[in-house]
């Protein structure tokens, strides 16, 4: 990969360029300012295929930046690590709600850079491979509806990146959040899921585009409605989005989809040809993150995963059950 | 590449970085007389030696000196708590810079 580290510290550049110059696979440019890293960027023969940032910077930090990179279509999905000091939660968490893939504290050693690195390698060479579901998606969302091609596909069960909406992230951004943040940091947090009823039947009738839209649509009801708190959201797909929110004392779910349902009521959601689409969503159990920590935080994620799927089919088995019992108490 | 070569190789980055250090520090101390001299108006002052320490803090253990790295990390997020809440105590956190300056000098020269 092409690495691009920008931080105001020059012994944290040479220690990258160090570092990564010890892997043949990755060669490394370095920028002392944001300024400067974007003076880089304007040379097109020079395409960047990850980014490393530190997030305290004077004048322009590395969370603008990251701002800026997600708001262009070259680095819309390209890996954008976060340099940052341990335990720097509210940092972080700006850094992922601006689009970063993930993060590096520092002081780092040469073991986890590497590790980091080769994952984020994984991320950049599925970014450039034309069947992937990221490139059908930025490739949906640029693409007027009548000039799909008839064999761009969403799988229904995969994650689905999302652009553009304030608190969503990418689905592997999420799993990183979780996985990283200490688990003091997490405790206290909220991990919650909804699921868009009905998914299967809006999957198969709705165009890639069109559903592509109702997803997009809902995360943003969804990450508009948990505010004031600070919440994290993202599309795991099947039709359910996970989130992370902060500072919930005690959350009436009953309340909060109600709200929902009701935002995205207002929306007035229709397909390209007109259609008016009835898009409601259910909740699972929310789960309290307390000392939880790497996979069990990842379960936690799964959990509230599966926990409102079952609520998604339990809702739709009792609406059918309704006239048999009705006509069994008669 | 071997860790004793990769030792070798932060030689000279480990170099340059005593000689930031050295400046930094005298920085810090330079700041923190101000701080002590015109409490009124230490703020500013005090954002430039939390960003010092931010430095210090993020290479720090990289290169070897990792209880200067926690000494730093420590004040830094010391400072940034009595800068959201002025009315604390301050004293404690001049300690806790106090503590870095003394570890810089310890690893700048050793025979103090």
């Amino acid at each position: 990969m092409h690495i691009l580290a920008v931080d105001d510290d020059p012994i944290i550049l040479d220690l990258l360029t160090h570092f990564i110059e010890d892997m043949p696979e990755h060669t490394v440019t370095t920028a002392l300012s944001v300024t400067d890293a974007l003076g880089l960027m304007v040379k097109p023969e020079q395409p960047f295929d990850c980014f490393l940032l530190d997030i305290v910077m004077p004048g322009t930090d590395g969370i603008e930046l990251c701002k800026i990179l997600r708001g262009t279509d070259r680095y819309r999905t390209t890996p954008i690590l976060m340099l940052t000091a341990m335990a720097d939660k509210g940092h972080i968490d700006s850094a992922f709600a601006a689009g970063a893939s993930d993060y590096i504290t520092k002081p780092f050693e040469l073991n986890s850079l590497k590790g980091r690195l080769s994952l984020v390698e994984q991320i950049a060479r599925e970014q450039r491979e034309p069947t992937s579901q990221t490139y059908a998606t930025q490739a949906l969302l640029g693409m007027s509806p009548d000039d799909l091609a008839d064999e761009m596909t969403i799988d229904l069960h995969q994650p689905l990146p999302i652009y553009d909406v304030e608190g969503v992230i990418e689905n592997s951004a999420m799993e990183n959040y979780v996985t990283q943040l200490s688990r003091k940091s997490l405790c206290g947090s909220v991990v919650m899921a909804f699921t868009i009823r009905h998914i299967a039947d809006l999957h198969a009738c709705l165009s890639p585009y069109d559903f592509t839209c109702v997803v997009t649509d809902v995360s943003e009801a969804i990450a508009d409605c948990l505010l004031p708190t600070h919440r994290l959201v993202s599309y795991a797909g099947n039709g359910t989005f996970v989130c992370v929110v902060e500072g919930a004392a005690q959350i009436d779910m009953e309340r909060l989809v109600d709200h929902i349902n009701l935002y995205i009521n207002a929306m007035e959601l229709s397909a390209s040809d007109g259609t008016a689409l009835n898009i409601r969503v259910c909740a699972g159990r929310p789960a309290r993150l307390i000392w939880r920590k790497g996979d069990s935080a990842i379960d936690a994620l799964h959990q509230a995963h599966i926990s409102a799927e079952e609520a998604a089919d339990r809702l739709t088995r009792d609406m059918g059950s309704i006239w048999t019992v009705s006509h069994s108490v008669a | 590449m071997s860790a004793l070569a990769i030792s070798d190789g932060l030689a000279p980055i480990r170099s340059r970085f005593l000689d930031l250090l050295d400046a930094r520090q005298t920085a810090i101390h330079a700041d923190l007389e101000f701080v002590f001299a015109h409490p009124e108006r230490a703020g500013p002052a005090l954002e430039r030696i939390m960003a010092d320490l931010h430095k210090i803090a993020g290479t720090s253990g990289t290169l070897g000196f990792a209880d200067l790295g926690d000494r730093a990390r420590r004040a830094e997020y010391a400072i940034a708590d009595l800068l959201d809440a002025p009315s604390g105590p301050a004293t404690p956190v001049y300690m806790l810079i106090i503590d870095v300056l003394e570890a810089a000098l310890d690893i700048l020269d050793p025979a103090t």
